[in-house]
């Protein structure tokens, strides 16, 4: 075992540059101060298949011109990828370069696209303590316009130390299975009042209109249960026209269509004069800002009302009474919640229930299982309950695997890596291209086949490598929001598929982006009811 | 929103400071995104108000409510494990070059609370406070010990431990396992790359 201990040591040996070549062959491309020991031997390992290190420049590239970078290929008639399909266009990129990609995009910053499992899994073991990820500008210009309910731009859009600090103050409330958890009767309530309103919605056929819509709600009555201490009313049967709930799904609506504008225009124009598409996006957020204000003054009065009695407290009243947090982080990250927690999982679950409408096998074998586990469909799931559903939950992991909400995960490392044998510069943003690679035949035998079996852990053959499927991410940065959507999506799954069967007979569903990946077809799906 | 349009009305139709007084003592208000409220805010505590600091909860300066931000006593909500008996538990931990560390914890505590009360010098260890997020706090058992711990890996955990660096068949992450007066003097080691790879800028 070598062990390079002191930066004093490696600094002068990288200026020689023989023995940079030697030490090239260890793969190691040392940058910055490097205050303790590193092992060489476990870096051999990540790196063991190259045997030169190329520099950035050689690395395959998207052709790209001076200013407008490679923008062109995205043209209408002169580009040959669709900006709308991102999934479709990586995937041509991984064909004609290979799985290490280089791009210039908008002439502005470089991205690398990762199709190797390899360099992802390398990408997320140099992240370090604060990984760095793009921002949601459009989110942190708004928050920054309205700093008196801000104080930073939210999880989504700060990074270094500042999102540390955050994300240190809200992640074991929110990641740690069991506080979750202690939503699940509520969670079960909202499944079950979905079902009631899908029911009252159902046309002859069985289909529900406009059903992406109704998952909408359902996610955002869902995740308003741990943000806002409340039930919305956004799955209940009577709604006024006018009500709170009506209001925040329009504004639900507005604030994707508006962050997709905002983020993904080649000319950020918004940045200069406020645009139309603009003003409907701070309109939104405003619809949403004062209803976080609302709840959280509500809460703030139980806090008081309820001081001397000893109970358990809710996820944001804890917020609120943590001596160390800020009560403008507290609006910011019930926001987050609400921003994040809506178009990801209901678009999850679009999925889920398309993929088992259309492999009517799978779906039986899920029934058997829940009916096993809950022979009256009304009755809520326990924890227990809830693991006993494996096959469920093996199901919503192969439709991750099939359609995940992001292609992948983007990095910015500080430092220098190889990656796929080229030397990396700090700086680049890496795209790690998850959803690509899940679809390739080398990472996952019949690749385009929805067979959950892959995920049950005792049947698995052929394990496939570990970083080809993160759809939540990995590590510090992982998605802080992934328990509540799994607890969320695994209810509402057992629940629907219990009381019904699902079918689809209409073109295939593939998806589109819209700032995450959504479905690119109406959700015309058919619920039969079952008989027992 | 509707106290909102109800409170602005009356500023403009009946005298406007009765109404602005209305409109500020409603604390449902103060969720509205509102520029003019603030001035109109510090206005009202001027002129009706000079000797009081704040009604009802609300400053004159800030339209935030400055309570928010002061201490209250309240039992935590957490998952953590209640330490009732705080009887003493030792672990030691076998760094990959040899060097191994024995510390003092508690039953009830977890591997990485243990790292992290004693402070032992394990760089990266547990980057994600043992939300189950990253495998930093990977450890390697042996089999006996792996076998007797009464916590069996959940889902969760398996699935983070699939993305650890170095993996065998009797790892486990430090902070899952939580040790009982039976672990006393578990040995672990700490295999090379957790820590490593992670935080080092290399």
């Amino acid at each position: 075992m070598v062990s390079l201990s002191k930066s004093a040591f490696v600094r002068p040996l990288l200026q020689n540059t023989k023995v940079l070549c030697s030490l090239a062959k260890l793969q190691i491309i040392h940058r910055q101060k490097a205050s303790t020991a590193v092992s060489v031997a476990e870096q051999t390992i990540f790196n063991e298949d190259h045997q030169n290190v190329k520099p950035f420049s050689e690395m395959p590239c998207v052709k790209s011109y001076p200013i407008i970078g490679s923008t062109w290929v995205y043209l209408p008639l002169i580009g040959k990828y669709d900006i709308t399909r991102f999934h479709v266009s990586n995937f041509m990129k991984f064909q004609e370069y290979g799985k290490i990609v280089r791009e210039n995009v908008g002439g502005r910053f470089t991205t690398v696209l990762l199709f190797d499992p390899k360099d992802i899994e390398i990408m997320f073991r140099h992240e370090g303590k604060y990984p760095v990820r793009v921002e949601i500008e459009s989110l942190a210009a708004y928050r920054k316009m309205r700093e008196k309910y801000f104080r930073s731009g939210g999880l989504l859009a700060i990074q270094g130390k500042e999102w540390y600090d955050l994300r240190t103050k809200v992640q074991t409330q929110l990641l740690r299975p069991k506080s979750i958890q202690s939503y699940l009767n509520q969670m079960d309530q909202v499944a079950n009042d979905m079902i009631t309103r899908m029911i009252h919605l159902m046309d002859n056929t069985g289909e529900v209109p406009d059903f992406l819509n109704e998952l909408y709600k359902w996610a955002l009555e869902s995740v308003a249960l741990v943000a806002l201490d409340a039930r919305l009313g956004c799955v209940d049967l009577e709604q006024a026209p006018n009500s709170q709930s009506q209001r925040l799904i329009v504004a639900v609506n507005d604030i994707f269509q508006g962050m997709n504008d905002l983020e993904f225009m080649p000319l950020s124009l918004w940045k200069f004069f406020p645009t139309r598409s603009w003003k409907r996006f701070v309109n939104a957020q405003d619809v949403f800002t004062e209803t976080a204000m609302d709840y959280l003054n509500k809460a703030l009065e139980r806090i008081k009302v309820s001081a001397q009695e000893d109970r358990e407290m809710t996820f944001l009243e804890t917020m609120l009474s943590k001596k160390q947090m800020d009560s403008r982080d507290v609006i910011t990250m019930i926001l987050d919640m609400l921003m994040a927690g809506i178009d990801t999982t209901s678009h999850s679950m679009a999925f889920v229930l398309y993929h088992l409408a259309k492999n009517p096998n799978v779906q039986e074998q899920v029934y058997q299982e829940v009916r096993s586990v809950l022979p009256h469909s009304s009755k809520c799931l326990s924890v227990s309950e809830l693991n006993q559903l494996r096959y469920v939950k093996a199901c919503v992991k192969e439709s991750m695997r099939l359609n995940p909400i992001l292609q992948g995960t983007v990095r910015e490392l500080d430092h220098e890596v190889v990656l796929s044998g080229y030397r990396v510069p700090p700086g680049v943003l890496l795209v790690s291209q998850n959803m690509v690679a899940s679809r390739l035949e080398e990472n996952f035998p019949e690749p385009l086949k929805f067979k959950p079996e892959r995920w049950l852990k005792d049947e698995a053959e052929n394990k496939s490598h570990p970083f080809l499927f993160i759809p939540f991410g990995f590590g510090p940065r992982m998605c802080v929001g992934r328990r509540i959507a799994e607890q969320e999506i695994w209810l509402l799954a057992a629940k629907i598929l219990r009381r019904f069967r699902v079918e689809y007979h209409h073109e295939d569903i593939d998806c589109y982006t819209r700032l995450v990946n959504a479905p690119d077809k109406p959700l015309r799906y058919q619920f039969v009811e079952r008989k027992y | 929103m509707a106290t909102k349009k109800l409170g602005l009305q009356l500023c403009r139709t009946s005298g406007q400071f009765q109404a602005l007084a209305k409109l500020i003592k409603c604390q449902s208000n103060y969720g509205i995104v509102n520029s003019i409220a603030e001035p109109l805010n510090h206005m009202y505590f001027t002129i009706f108000r000079p000797n009081v600091k704040s009604v009802r909860g609300i400053s004159k300066n800030s339209y935030i409510q400055e309570e928010w931000l002061k201490p209250r006593g309240f039992r935590k909500f957490s998952s953590s494990v209640p330490l009732s008996k705080k009887d003493k538990v030792s672990v030691t931990f076998i760094k990959d070059n040899g060097e191994q560390i024995t510390v003092q914890g508690k039953v009830g505590e977890n591997l990485l609370d243990i790292v992290i009360n004693n402070d032992v010098d394990l760089e990266g260890y547990g980057a994600c406070e043992g939300t189950l997020a990253c495998s930093t706090c990977h450890v390697i058992l042996k089999q006996e010990d792996f076998d007797r711990i009464p916590d069996k890996p959940t889902d969760e955990e398996l699935d983070m431990l699939d993305l650890a660096y170095g993996l065998t068949e009797r790892s486990r992450l430090g902070c899952q396992i939580y040790m009982t007066k039976d672990l006393d003097g578990l040995k672990v080691r700490v295999p090379a790359g957790v820590n490593d790879a992670r935080d080092t800028p290399i």
